[in-house]
């Protein structure tokens, strides 16, 4: 293989088969957006690095049992996502005593995104107020919220990639009792204290 | 491009993937678009430029460091782990005490990952023997749900597969995850199954995590309502139990039960072992059976004997030796070829055969369970075993 592929599928397709090439080219793209994530669920770096030496190890052992992936990074992160739960509990021995019902493996991992107030924002002195208070807002935000906002604008990926790599269900086949409609509201609840409305249409829900 | 943007609100452009690209990477031909459609109309003119604040705003958390950890050091370490058929992996030292000691140490064999069979179909020819391979065990199991219906892990995409009551339940590769959204009033009993040559990873609805190793299955309910949480298991299985003092975790393996309160421990209960053996790492266990109990401490191990219903507790084990199936590697100490036999032929689905004497002396080494059988069994070789694959049969004679 002398040039990288750009069609995902293609890439990944190719990958399974077994190409070398095609699986360095997979983690070139993805490494980098890979510990930056991981940077934001973790400090240690010791972890970080396991986690993404193992993943790529797991897959390409698993290769050939792996099903077809649309998104690369999407599927990576969702795999990266679980083994970091799974080395977070057990290096910090979580008790987990009571389950939050919408996430119950991540309920104590933090998740690093802070913001500060930069001047060079506050054009107009009336502006100074607003943006005063969505930085707070911001900063109030639960670990899940902030990294649902991480995963939707710095990593830019579709609401449907974001709930599964977070584990939440949006797919039109299962019928989403009232409880679990008011738990994805109250994640995505987010845009309401950004003064924006939610656009459930624009997730397959069916109620 | 046009069909959305007329008439649209700041928290719209907020959700619009294209808006967001254009504010965060600023490419000079996408300037024009919203450019114009600013001028265009004062009021889009004011739904972008507040949009474009806000989102500026979002995308200015603090940045980390990321040159703490290099692209290509990751990467060799993978690479490395890759060639060598595993990570962790010792190098191997293989003693036969019936010949001259042989010791062979496996790293410079360059052993590699094979997962698919390997048959080398030859023409028919009495002096040539045709090779013959069988592919290491993988990710296989059956899942059971309460009310009977049956669903192959192997074969079904990775997501949301399946409900019990208020439990969601979510597959990704090789492990399954059990997620309460609700408050469930009823015990709904699922069951894993793994077959000869599969395994399989679980997370139940209370955070513990399972190994399940081939041949094994472990029965337990959806989501724990109750006052206790309990299961049952047959075959071998690696638990790491979350803590809840208020619910104690109970495992039934045949006769014994190994009752825990948060920990992590091993339990291998295949019945031709003749022996079924707990075996802790953390935490804290009680082990019953039979009207015996022991407390066990990490580093111990319980041993009961179903034929004679004999509890015993050893210290100091090699905990490593009990865990090392779901670390991806085999442990042989001190085994004989039968030991190796039963352990072997669970993970590739194969029978062991003996032709003429069974051949005596032990055996120490730690091969990755990656490896296709015809690999594994040239290593074992080394030691001056003769060992043949037919079909689904390895003929071990001396």
């Amino acid at each position: 293989m002398l040039r990288p592929i750009y069609d995902n599928s293609k890439l990944w397709q190719t990958f399974k088969a077994g190409d070398k090439d095609a699986f360095q080219q997979i983690y070139d793209e993805n490494f980098q957006a890979l510990l930056e994530y991981g940077m934001r669920l973790t400090q240690d770096t010791e972890l970080i690095k396991d986690a993404i030496h193992d993943l790529f190890v797991k897959i390409y052992n698993n290769k050939s049992n792996l099903g077809d992936v649309k998104n690369i990074r999407a599927y990576l992160f969702t795999s990266l996502r679980l083994s970091f739960l799974n080395k977070i509990s057990r290096e910090k021995k979580v008790v987990a005593t009571e389950f939050d019902e919408h996430f119950p493996l991540d309920e104590y991992v933090p998740f690093d995104l802070h913001f500060s107030i930069e001047n060079e924002y506050i054009k107009k002195e009336s502006q100074a107020l607003q943006v005063k208070s969505m930085v707070e807002s911001l900063n109030q935000l639960s670990p899940r919220q902030k990294e649902i906002i991480y995963l939707q604008y710095y990593q830019e990926l579709t609401y449907d990639e974001i709930a599964e790599i977070m584990g939440i269900t949006v797919k039109a086949s299962y019928k989403l009792n009232a409880r679990a409609l008011e738990a994805l509201k109250k994640v995505l609840s987010i845009f309401v204290i950004l003064n924006i409305n939610l656009c459930i249409d624009s997730v397959a829900l069916n109620n | 491009m046009q069909k959305k943007y007329i008439d649209f609100t700041e928290e719209q452009l907020l959700q619009d993937p294209y808006f967001i690209k254009w504010v965060k990477h600023h490419k000079g031909k996408d300037d024009a678009f919203w450019n114009e459609l600013m001028a265009s109309n004062p009021p889009n003119l004011k739904e972008i430029e507040s949009a474009a604040l806000k989102l500026t705003i979002i995308l200015s958390a603090d940045k980390n460091d990321t040159s703490v950890i290099s692209k290509d050091e990751v990467w060799n370490s993978v690479s490395a782990s890759i060639y060598s058929s595993g990570s962790n992996i010792q190098p191997v030292i293989y003693k036969w005490l019936a010949a001259a000691s042989v010791v062979v140490l496996l790293t410079f064999l360059g052993i590699y990952i094979n997962s698919n069979s390997n048959t080398i179909e030859q023409t028919a020819n009495t002096e040539v023997e045709k090779v013959q391979d069988v592919a290491p065990g993988g990710n296989k199991a059956i899942l059971q749900l309460a009310d009977g219906s049956t669903i192959i892990l192997d074969s079904t995409g990775n997501g949301n597969i399946a409900s019990q009551g208020q439990t969601k339940i979510m597959k990704i590769d090789g492990q399954l995850a059990y997620n309460a959204f609700g408050a469930s009033t009823e015990m709904l009993y699922n069951t894993i199954s793994t077959p000869r040559g599969g395994q399989y990873q679980l997370v139940l609805a209370d955070g513990s995590k399972v190994w399940l190793n081939a041949a094994s299955s472990i029965r337990f309910p959806a989501a724990f309502t109750g006052k206790e949480r309990n299961v049952e298991i047959t075959g071998e299985v690696y638990f790491e139990v979350a803590h809840n003092e208020k619910k104690p975790f109970t495992v039934k393996a045949g006769s014994m039960a190994v009752q825990v309160l948060g920990t992590h421990f091993n339990v291998n209960a295949y019945e031709d072992e003749g022996v079924i053996k707990t075996t802790l790492l953390e935490g804290s266990v009680k082990v019953n059976s039979a009207g015996q109990s022991a407390i066990l401490r990490p580093g111990q191990q319980a041993l009961l004997q179903p034929e004679n219903s004999q509890l015993t507790t050893v210290d100091h084990v090699d905990v490593d030796k009990a865990v090392a199936w779901k670390n991806g590697y085999f442990y042989f100490d001190n085994s004989t070829i039968e030991d190796i036999g039963r352990q072997v032929s669970r993970w590739y689905d194969v029978t062991f055969t003996y032709e003429g004497k069974i051949p005596a002396g032990h055996f120490m080494g730690k091969p990755s369970r990656d490896l296709s059988l015809s690999k594994l069994l040239k290593i074992i070789e080394l030691s001056g075993v003769n060992l043949k694959i037919k079909d689904k049969n390895v003929i071990v004679s001396e």
